[in-house]
């Protein structure tokens, strides 16, 4: 008995050290290699891409091995502060999910890059990324990330919906001082259609997804200060001002009568129903889309015809609109950061750059590359290439970085000013009272967010 | 009086530690440290990246004064409440129907229980289709059958609590065929006897069912409420906590405080009262349950 009970302590031993030992064996083999790991979403259209990428890479860099990390949208900001706190962080993350650069920054979780882009500046031309997309990486004046791919903002529209309705296409001319919101909504009622005839709208003109800070920017305000969107964790709402204040109370009620009042936009619970259908655009019973170009990636349905405009004044002389850049970070405590950053510049290289956007919806950072963008879109639309080109050039001067990205503590501010504006979409309650305990809360989470810094 | 131990029990009791050190380590590793752990960022404002930094009780201080802690409790509470002996009631009377001796039993059984295999977040998106005040099957139901305009359920802060308790009765199968198994087990001559002393069938379900099911009634109800102060998934796919805080389960809280606002310290003082909650009701449950859980083998009452 005494020798077996021996005998099952020498094989649990005998487990525990072969696992050891071959963990071991696998380091070692490993060690002259350098592993990076880079944190990507699971997005259906981009994995593929980056795994050809990353295969490209390796096959040319003996000495890296560059490995995905893909998880679920949702789970992509817990994955990466959870290996973070592990010791472990991906090598290469980006803001794929609610967290943005200036959250990782201020947090001191990447590096600043100005240094290595002067030193590869011949490889990695600065110059030729919009100007508004390293302003979308900067943090207090530092870059802390490589842009590999954007999003921007335009109107959005099922070209077939206007032709049945006999309008002509919205302008691809941003300065176009006639294209005005009354306008717009004008043509939103034209294309609101009851069409079964039973009493209930069928077909919706207008769904403007801006969010607050947007809708602010659009009627001429602001929620923040300037220095915020630098990287300056924000103190207050700067909507103390008459100005930012006025302009957020017009934008609101413009909003809400989008609804309510000329009924061109679908109730909450509609919108719910269209969405669970897919993509709003895509289901045509929307007429135009104000949002990110994301309303227009993956396939396009083939009995429509789809076009892209300008985004018109809300008020005079006023335009800005959101753009949204996708920055590559490298982690602070990234055992191998040159390596990574070999792997960054790879992936923001032209060529990766291109096939990233061949095969993807994604418009490239790069501006050489915008023609090589207006080449793939233009057969699905109504579009001349010169209007697409008009249309870009307008969304990538007017516009200002996603504050989600530029603003500390975003996803909590936008978390409290979503639940507080929900009376107000379901037509329970007036845009001033809405508004006014909005700013009480949204205050009150601004100075949590404060507290929450951990000081070091 | 302690007995001194054979050498035989002695061995047994080393194979007994070996066999189960698996565990025990897995316990102590993935269990009992992160739950220490959890104490100790309680007491620190901690963001997961950057080392926690002590700051006393100012956490559980803060819980106090923060509305959307009571909001949490107060949606909580509320929907344990309703649907807690709600869902109890009626798997114990679809139980006791399926207990008659009728045709296809374990059709009924299976069709019952159906729903409770099914995941999460797929009801959850069903759900969503049901509740849909324009286009759900609900309110068109509600219409047609009885002219009702029905509510705009989970787009209501009045309605979208009742909704979700609703749409918890969904997964009552489990109840039904553990309360199944239980009224298999009272013994017939129980209810034979009362019928020559003249009962009813209301008397029998009262002083013989009710009284025989209790240790399984005891066993539901506290899972359900700790059940029911977990709830998560409905609320993060379906509502995310609205419309306006509405649907604010405490869970939902924790995790947006932990994952989406990182603030990891304040979400473990959330965790450590609703630890605090759930012990003081089961406890207070196991406290009462002499007055009124009946142990066919302790015969004492």
């Amino acid at each position: 008995m005494v020798r077996r009970f021996r005998g099952m302590c020498f094989l649990v031993v005998l487990v525990i050290a072969s696992v050891i030992l071959s963990s071991l064996v696998t380091s070692l083999s490993y060690a002259e290699k350098a592993k990076v790991t880079i944190l990507w979403r699971d997005d259906p259209d981009e994995v593929p891409v980056l795994d050809e990428i990353i295969k490209d890479f390796n096959s040319t860099h003996p000495n890296i091995t560059v490995e995905a990390i893909v998880v679920p949208y949702d789970e992509y900001d817990p994955k990466l502060f959870s290996m973070w706190a592990a010791g472990t962080p991906p090598d290469i993350f980006w803001c794929a999910a609610e967290s943005g650069y200036v959250d990782h920054a201020i947090r001191d979780m990447n590096f600043t890059l100005d240094t290595l882009v002067n030193r590869d500046k011949n490889v990695i031309n600065i110059k030729d990324f919009y100007p508004a997309a390293i302003e979308g990486a900067t943090f207090r004046g530092d870059l802390k990330g490589l842009p590999f791919a954007q999003a921007y903002t335009a109107i959005f529209y099922n070209a077939t919906l206007f032709d049945d309705a006999g309008i002509k296409y919205p302008t691809t001319n941003w300065t176009d001082k006639n294209w005005t919101w009354d306008k717009l909504v004008g043509i939103a009622k034209k294309l609101t259609k009851d069409i079964n005839g039973d009493g209930k709208i069928d077909q919706y003109g207008l769904l403007d997804t801006r969010d607050l800070f947007e809708m602010a920017w659009a009627w001429g305000g602001d929620m923040f200060d300037p220095n915020v969107y630098k990287g300056y964790p924000p103190e207050k709402l700067t909507l103390d001002k008459p100005k930012n204040y006025n302009a957020l109370l017009t934008a609101l009620q413009k909003r809400v009568d989008l609804v309510y009042k000329d009924k061109v936009s679908p109730t909450p619970a509609t919108q719910q129903v269209i969405e669970q259908m897919g993509p709003p655009l895509k289901t045509g019973r929307l007429g135009m889309v104000i949002s990110g170009d994301w309303s227009i990636w993956g396939a396009m349905p083939k009995n429509y015809k789809w076009g892209i405009g300008a985004v018109p004044y809300s008020v005079p002389n006023v335009k800005k609109v959101c753009l949204y850049t996708d920055p590559l970070e490298i982690a602070r405590t990234s055992k191998h950061p040159n390596e990574a950053w070999e792997f960054i510049k790879y992936l923001a290289s032209p060529s990766a750059q291109k096939k990233l956007m061949e095969k993807t919806s994604r418009i490239s950072s790069r501006q050489s590359l915008r023609k090589n963008y207006i080449e793939k879109i233009s057969p699905l639309m109504v579009n001349t290439k010169q209007g697409l080109d008009q249309v870009l050039s307008g969304a990538f001067k007017y516009c200002q970085e996603d504050a989600e990205h530029t603003v500390f503590g975003f996803y909590k501010l936008q978390s409290v000013w979503t639940s507080e504006t929900d009376p107000l979409w379901l037509g329970k309650k007036g845009v001033k009272e809405v508004l006014d305990t909005m700013i009480v809360k949204v205050n009150q989470a601004i100075e949590e967010n404060l507290k929450g810094i951990v000081v070091k | 009086m302690k007995t001194r131990m054979s050498p035989m029990a002695k061995r047994e009791e080393r194979y007994f530690y070996l066999c189960i050190s698996p565990w025990i380590a897995g316990f102590l590793i993935f269990t009992a440290g992160p739950i220490v752990a959890s104490l100790f960022f309680s007491f620190c404002n901690y963001d997961v990246v950057t080392p926690p930094d002590w700051i006393g009780i100012q956490n559980y201080k803060r819980l106090l004064s923060d509305p959307l802690f009571w909001q949490s409790l107060k949606v909580t509470s509320y929907f344990s409440l309703v649907s807690v002996p709600l869902g109890i009631a009626l798997s114990l009377i679809i139980a006791i129907l399926l207990n008659q001796n009728i045709k296809g039993l374990t059709w009924f059984r299976t069709i019952y229980y159906m729903p409770s295999v099914i995941s999460g977040v797929a009801v959850a998106l069903l759900w969503m289709w049901i509740f849909n005040p324009e286009f759900g099957v609900l309110n068109f139901l509600l219409w047609k059958l009885f002219h009702i305009q029905g509510p705009a359920w989970l787009m209501s802060e009045e309605w979208v609590i009742p909704a979700l308790i609703i749409m918890s009765l969904w997964g009552i199968g489990g109840d039904i065929v553990i309360y199944l198994a239980g009224l298999q087990g009272i013994p017939t001559e129980l209810y034979e006897a009362a019928e020559i002393d003249g009962a009813n069938s209301f008397n029998k379900f009262l002083n013989i069912t009710i009284p025989m099911m209790s240790p399984v009634l005891l066993f539901t109800l506290i899972m359900g409420i700790i059940n029911s102060f977990q709830v998560f998934t409905q609320a993060y796919v379906m509502t995310r906590g609205g419309p306006h805080y509405a649907s604010l389960f405490y869970v939902l809280y924790i995790y947006q405080n932990a994952f989406q606002f990182f603030s990891m310290g304040y979400a473990s003082a959330l965790s450590w009262i609703l630890f605090l909650i759930i012990l003081v009701l089961t406890f207070l449950i196991f406290k009462s349950s002499p007055l009124w859980v009946y142990y066919e083998s302790t015969r004492e009452r």
